[in-house]
């Protein structure tokens, strides 16, 4: 094993892991440009390096992106990346009050502990979470977007309804183009820029990033509030250190419910870093708090979302079946560096995978560093930046970053029209999450439903396919106790007054 | 003792509002699902009909429910400047069709830029403005179109 070790430890490797890992955290800050898109666009630059650095290398510019989501989402309230949606709840919120160095600092040190506690699991528990992944079959991912759908139109405090509402508006957005199984064109109007239907980032940029522009030009006030004595670099990292301290369980169990769903095969990190922020805000003692700059949302979010990059290469790299669509542009770089993918990869390019795994745990580690740097500076610049800057900044990387995607003017003219929309529906009180991950989890949970539908169909059951498999039963109890405590909250609060209208209230 | 003057009650007529465009998209994504095939029309029909569902609970809500006038974000907050950032980055996407995306964009980062400034502004200041638009949009449009091959 020390061979593998001292293998990723090289200075070429070493160099490499940091360079990409810097990349990887700029081009995840910037709306638009995905770890997807990162990996892609450099994969080809990585043939003819030798298959240990090229993994590291993609390994690096992985970790890095998912971690460099965190930056937009706290600063400028909009994620990078669909898995840093949670983060957005508490980080923007405390940047906005002056905390964005210390929720900066958080999210780094929760990253960093996500993606380690991952990769350690990848390392000894892969063949068995494997084995788990493939226990989940069509109705259990229905019901797992469903529940990420559920969890997250619950956080919409005091508004479940418009939270459930606002998810199926998301999923109607999804139906639009080419349908998932059938092949039917579905709401395209003749139109052939919607036959590929509406792009996931497109969606995310545009429902997060343009209610935000176009709230900002209104006011006068600063975009985040700068406190008058900043504290020191280290007094930050001390209190961001003390804060992970008191949020152990937290951090343990958001990194565990990562990992876990990372390994479900096409799950996400979005639904990951949902699940365990709704945990997390479940068990806290101070549950109202969450959604309005409580770091333990941060730290859940964070932890969870790096957790899935681990979690993702267990399916991938045991059984071949990529996690996320990263890991599938990785598992096709393996391919063309000769390693064949399946039970035995451990066992005939032991060499190789081990190397690759210790490579993505020295990028992890090296987030720290390059994380805490980047993102004092990241927050000063923000922080510190003239409107007549950030503002037409913000708009400028939107357009870019979208029409990059697919170098479509067509994906640029329906991110802003979806972000109009959002706009004009955070008005009337809904939130963006609900109806982004609907968006984000309509392929999923649609796939999920037609097979188990025909799956049903065939036995001559459909609600046995549905309702009566151990895992389902498990997500759908899960469902209800989402959906429920809201309501409970809600009673809790109102106990001392009257009980009359309680679960009206919740709703 | 003073008794706490309780916070002004409204009906939320916007979430209203959307419950009801809400009902009506649903209704039309059943319509056009009739011609779909079972395996494309069987998931958006189950979705058109919760939606249905939710908006008719969400109108029943209001009607018997009014909420603090504080949790409802009138549009009337919006002013002329969200008005006019409309209308410049609608200019900035038509000026990509007959200009092309570079000036396009320097025209898009002048104007929403001058938008964003809520006191006067000097002739040095505009100067200076001016100036960060070409060398941002430049810096960018160099990233995306060299660094990453994007073909404008």
């Amino acid at each position: 094993m020390l061979d593998f070790v001292l293998s990723a430890l090289t200075p070429l490797n070493l160099f490499l892991a940091i360079v990409s890992v810097v990349a990887g955290v700029v081009i995840g800050a910037i709306p638009g440009l995905t770890a997807t898109m990162a990996i892609a666009v450099l994969t080809p630059f990585t043939f003819t390096m030798a298959p240990e650095a090229a993994l590291i290398t993609l390994a690096g510019i992985y970790m890095g992106a998912i971690y460099g989501g965190c930056f937009a989402a706290i600063l400028v309230n909009t994620p990078g990346t669909p898995s840093s949606i949670a983060t957005t709840f508490d980080g923007f919120p405390m940047a906005k009050r002056g905390q964005g160095q210390l929720a900066v600092n958080i999210a780094t040190l929760a990253s960093v502990f996500g993606g380690v506690f991952s990769v350690i699991v990848l390392l000894l528990l892969s063949p068995p979470l494997a084995r788990v992944a493939l226990a989940f079959g069509p109705p259990e991912y229905f019901w797992l977007a469903v529940l990420g759908l559920a969890l997250v139109a619950s956080l919409s405090e005091g508004q479940l309804l418009k939270g459930l509402l606002g998810a199926c508006l998301g999923l109607l957005v999804a139906f639009v183009g080419s349908a998932v199984i059938g092949g039917d064109m579905r709401f395209t109007f003749d139109q052939p820029a919607l036959v590929g239907g509406v792009n996931v980032v497109v969606a995310l940029i545009g429902l997060f990033c343009i209610p935000v522009v176009l709230d900002l030009i209104t006011r006068r006030d600063h975009h985040l509030h700068v406190p008058e004595e900043p504290a020191s670099a280290r007094e930050e990292l001390g209190a961001a250190v003390g804060i992970l301290a008191s949020q152990k369980v937290n951090l343990v169990r958001s990194a565990s419910i990562g990992t876990l769903v990372g390994a479900l095969p096409a799950a996400g990190g979005a639904i990951g870093s949902l699940l365990a922020y709704s945990e997390a805000r479940r068990n806290a003692r101070n549950p109202e708090d969450y959604g309005k700059g409580e770091p333990g949302g941060i730290v859940a979010s964070e932890a969870a979302n790096n957790g899935t990059v681990g979690g993702g290469f267990i399916p991938t790299l045991v059984l071949g079946i990529p996690g996320t669509p990263p890991d599938a542009i990785i598992l096709g770089a393996l391919m063309v560096h000769g390693v064949r993918i399946g039970p035995n990869l451990f066992a005939e390019h032991g060499d190789i995978v081990y190397t690759f795994i210790f490579g993505l745990l020295i990028a992890t580690i090296l987030m720290l560093p390059v994380g805490l740097l980047v993102g004092r500076y990241a927050f000063r610049l923000i922080a510190n930046i003239q409107k007549t800057a950030l503002i037409p900044g913000i708009l400028l990387m939107t357009i870019l970053g979208t029409y990059a995607i697919h170098a479509s003017f067509a994906d640029v003219l329906m991110m802003l029209s979806l972000g109009f929309v959002a706009w004009v529906l955070t008005k009337a009180g809904f939130a963006i999450a609900p109806i982004v991950l609907g968006v984000v989890l309509g392929p999923i949970a649609e796939q999920g439903f037609v097979q188990s539908w025909l799956i049903g169909n065939a036995a001559g059951n459909i609600p046995a396919v549905f309702f009566g498999r151990p895992i389902s039963i498990g997500i759908i109890v899960l469902i209800v106790l989402g959906l429920l405590w809201p309501v409970y909250l809600s009673f809790k609060k109102r106990k001392p007054n009257t009980s009359r209208s309680v679960s009206n209230a919740a709703l | 003792m003073q008794p706490s003057e309780a916070p002004i009650q409204r009906y939320d007529w916007p979430g209203a509002l959307v419950a009801v465009a809400s009902a009506l998209l649903a209704l039309y994504v059943l319509r056009e699902s009739a011609g779909f095939s079972l395996f494309g029309s069987v998931f958006p029909r189950a979705v058109a009909f919760a939606m249905l569902a939710l908006a008719a609970a969400l109108l029943v809500r209001t009607a018997i429910r009014k909420v603090p006038a504080s949790a409802i974000r009138s549009l009337t907050r919006a002013n002329w400047r969200t008005a006019g950032l409309i209308a410049v980055v609608a200019c900035w996407m038509l000026l990509v069709r007959f200009a092309g995306f570079y000036p396009a964009s320097v025209f898009g980062f002048l104007a929403a830029g001058a938008l964003a400034r809520h006191t006067p502004w000097t002739l040095r200041e505009l100067g200076i403005h001016a100036l960060v638009s070409v060398v941002t949009v430049s810096a960018f449009y160099a990233f995306f179109a060299y660094g990453l091959s994007v073909r404008f």
